[in-house]
């Protein structure tokens, strides 16, 4: 049969399947957008309670989190307005409708947020139980500018590792500044409890995965002591279990969660770790164990899709190019670069560099004899902030400092205040005492060196235990330049 | 009613109270200071020469502990259905039963779990051993010694601890129950408990992942005295940096 007669029956054939579906596509558009007038509204009023009662969510926690960003965003301003409006979708996951949703949200009168207004991106999943009942069960803040996510599939090609692609799950990549770690995203099975977070590290130690499992048990058993913590065993990803390449190590321990109130079966979760040197693949499953065990299959599927890319890299440039793709940095000996923020300094001499993962955009961390430290942080402008300003970084430096003990001291030679440099930047270098220390080995005397640009906040802090050191440090933040 | 339909009474026959149960085991201090129990002493105070070496010891609590098995599993078969009656008003929820099973066998796996360590721990002293026994030892135990639980099937039951941790941790569940469900109230979920415990101003306090609570407890351990790794939350910068924003 050719093409010219193939495409009419082909046509005669769906049209009459695939016209209720645009259809019901359509009734779905409609009803949420209407659900979105709804929800534009009782945000409006204040009512994040009214707001949060609209949902029967799949998963909770989810819900709660973005209960409690409400909350936050509620308080910039008595009178607040919010349009919302679908930029995707709606698609078909599963039993639900997905679509992306942008919120704008205005502050009269506040002159510190963008002219533009405030700007959010959503997930938020529905289910359709009738022509004109839309109820939504599923919403998250998701980042408006999304890295390494296509198809539901998160592929990172220098941190080595692709999951997701399977039916049913969505894939919500979430920010560093939220997760601490590398990159990370969480795929959640919709119309479930079923969630899978993945995140990536990078350790300047070659730990054993049973080690990092045990590691992150551990913290995880000192913030819920009531979790009972399991023994770690040689779980292999699927797609490696023939043949595991070499360098590659991985784990697995279960952590059973009880519930609050025992009114629910507890949460179970499952660190899943590979290690290939000092690169770190960390897969946390959670749910209910009875939702884990009903949905078994998709789970093994999303586990079925996570692999390495390569498989013969050194494991030094395994830990080496997540770092320079991510942050941007590199170290040449005791000398850091950072192409991305255009920034150099140079460490004392002698001391011992590593580039550290956590929340900020890069941090970097000399160790010298003696125990001296010096840290290099970058931090990025805060999300939904439009800018750095020296008012949000005095108010952000000093509430962080009380809460840690500390103070400037004023009688220090070198506070002057904030500078105004060549290039439009503000500097500031100032010594810290320690008035309340959090620990016996807290170090009494520190020195800080901030530098402030629109979009990005440079912090070098460190301190020595001799004058000697204290003044290679002091050499060492002379160095910082933004090039 | 008989004692079987309430979780408050004990099933040797006196009302079970968990809160005074905990405030009776002393604390680790206390502990140390303990006497030995006079059956232990000699008379000048030390340890009797003729007591039971550890092994003997351990064997006698398994076999106690496996008559204890026994006996439990003829009650857990009888369990669920006369707990369940009592919860009536409200309805119990579909998964209360495997729930109520679960904690009962989550309870034993606990004990088996404390149990299975003395094998790798050092062998304990005499001194500790007595004094653990002592400690546990509740005030009444000499009156109840000799009581005996009977199942429904007619079979007696040797008392024990457990048991009353048991009926304890089913009370405790219930009166939560209880309490959410004429309240209204949903319990928070595991993501909500981390992120109450995260400092408002941070970003993570936001996070949607228990990872991020993990991560930054473990990046507190690896460098206890670093300011500056977590990025400050936007919304509590803009908000004015107070400490009430949740």
């Amino acid at each position: 049969m050719t093409a010219a007669r193939l495409t009419p029956a082909l046509l005669a054939t769906l049209l009459p399947v695939l016209a209720p579906l645009g259809r019901a596509q359509d009734a779905d558009r409609a009803g949420i957008e209407r659900l979105l007038h709804e929800l534009d509204d009782l945000f409006q009023r204040g009512d994040i309670a009214g707001y949060l009662a609209r949902f029967e969510p799949d998963e909770p926690g989810s819900l709660a989190m973005r209960g409690r960003h409400l909350r936050r965003l509620i308080q910039l301003g008595r009178v607040r307005r919010r349009a919302s409006t679908i930029v995707q979708g709606p698609h078909t996951i599963g039993e639900r409708s997905l679509v992306r949703v942008r919120h704008v949200m205005h502050f009269p009168g506040r002159t510190d947020i963008a002219e533009g207004g405030l700007v959010e991106d959503s997930y938020l999943a529905v289910r359709c139980d009738g022509a004109d009942t839309v109820v939504p069960t599923f919403a998250i803040e998701v980042p408006p500018a999304t890295r390494c996510v296509e198809g539901g599939r998160l592929r990172c090609p220098p941190c080595n590792y692709e999951i997701g692609g399977v039916d049913g799950f969505l894939c919500v990549p979430l920010r560093r500044s939220r997760t601490l770690a590398l990159e990370a995203a969480s795929f959640y099975l919709l119309g479930t409890d079923v969630v899978c977070d993945v995140s990536v590290r990078v350790d300047a130690r070659q730990t054993p995965a049973a080690e990092v499992a045990q590691q992150l048990a551990g913290a995880f058993h000192r913030i819920e002591p009531d979790a009972r913590i399991g023994v770690p065993d040689r779980w292999r990803p699927p797609m490696h279990a023939a043949s595991p390449p070499p360098g590659m190590d991985s784990a697995r321990l279960v952590v059973e969660v009880p519930s609050a109130d025992g009114r629910e079966s507890g949460c179970r979760t499952i660190f899943h770790v590979v290690t290939f040197g000092g690169l770190q693949h960390l897969l946390l499953l959670r749910g209910r164990a009875s939702s884990l065990a009903r949905h078994r299959d998709r789970v093994e599927a999303l586990f079925q899709s996570y692999m390495l890319l390569e498989l013969d890299c050194s494991e030094a440039q395994a830990a080496a190019r997540p770092l320079r793709h991510h942050t941007g940095g590199v170290l040449d000996g005791t000398t850091y670069r950072n192409e991305l923020f255009d920034v150099e300094m140079h460490g004392p001499d002698g001391w011992h560099a590593e580039q550290r993962v956590g929340g900020a955009a890069f941090r970097v961390r000399w160790t010298g004899p003696k125990h001296g430290q010096l840290w290099l942080s970058g931090l990025r402008v805060p999300d939904g902030v439009p800018a750095w300003n020296r008012r949000l970084a005095d108010r952000w430096i000093a509430h962080h400092l009380r809460k840690h003990g500390l103070a400037i001291d004023d009688d220090a030679e070198d506070d002057g205040g904030w500078h105004e440099q060549a290039d439009g930047s503000l500097t500031r270098t100032c010594v810290v005492l320690q008035e309340h220390p959090e620990r016996p080995d807290s170090p009494a005397r520190r020195v800080l060196h901030l530098a402030l640009r629109p979009d990005l906040l440079l912090l070098a802090d460190g301190y020595a235990r001799t004058d000697r050191q204290e003044r290679a440090l002091r050499a060492a933040i002379a160095t910082l330049r933004r090039r | 009613m008989n004692h079987h339909d309430d979780p408050h009474v004990d099933p040797q026959g006196a009302p079970f109270d968990e809160i005074a149960a905990m405030r009776r085991f002393p604390s680790e201090r206390e502990w140390l200071d303990l006497p030995l129990p006079a059956e232990l002493r000699t008379a000048d105070g030390e340890e009797a020469a003729s007591m039971r070496d550890f092994a003997d010891r351990v064997l006698q609590r398994l076999r106690d502990e496996r008559a204890c098995d026994a006996g439990l599993a003829e009650l857990d078969r009888a369990l669920p259905r006369e707990l369940l009656q009592q919860f009536a008003p409200p309805p119990a929820t579909a998964s209360f039963v495997a729930d109520t099973a679960a904690r009962i066998a989550a309870d034993r796996r606990q004990r088996w779990q404390r149990m299975l360590a003395r094998y790798v721990a050092p062998e304990p002293s005499a001194a500790f051993v007595s004094r653990t026994l002592a400690a546990l030892r509740e005030p009444a135990d000499g009156d109840r010694a000799e009581a005996k639980h009977t199942t429904p099937r007619g079979r007696a039951v040797e008392p024990g601890p457990r048991r009353g941790l048991t009926y304890g941790l089913l009370a405790a569940a219930a009166a939560l129950l209880l309490w959410f469900a004429l309240t209204g109230r949903r319990s928070p979920t595991l993501v909500e408990r981390l992120a109450d415990r995260a400092p408002v101003s941070l970003a993570w306090s936001e996070a949607t992942t228990p990872m991020a609570s993990i991560l930054a407890r473990i990046a507190a351990d690896e460098e206890p005295h670093t300011l500056f790794d977590e990025p400050v939350d936007g919304l509590w910068l803009l908000a004015g940096g107070g400490d009430e924003l949740r």
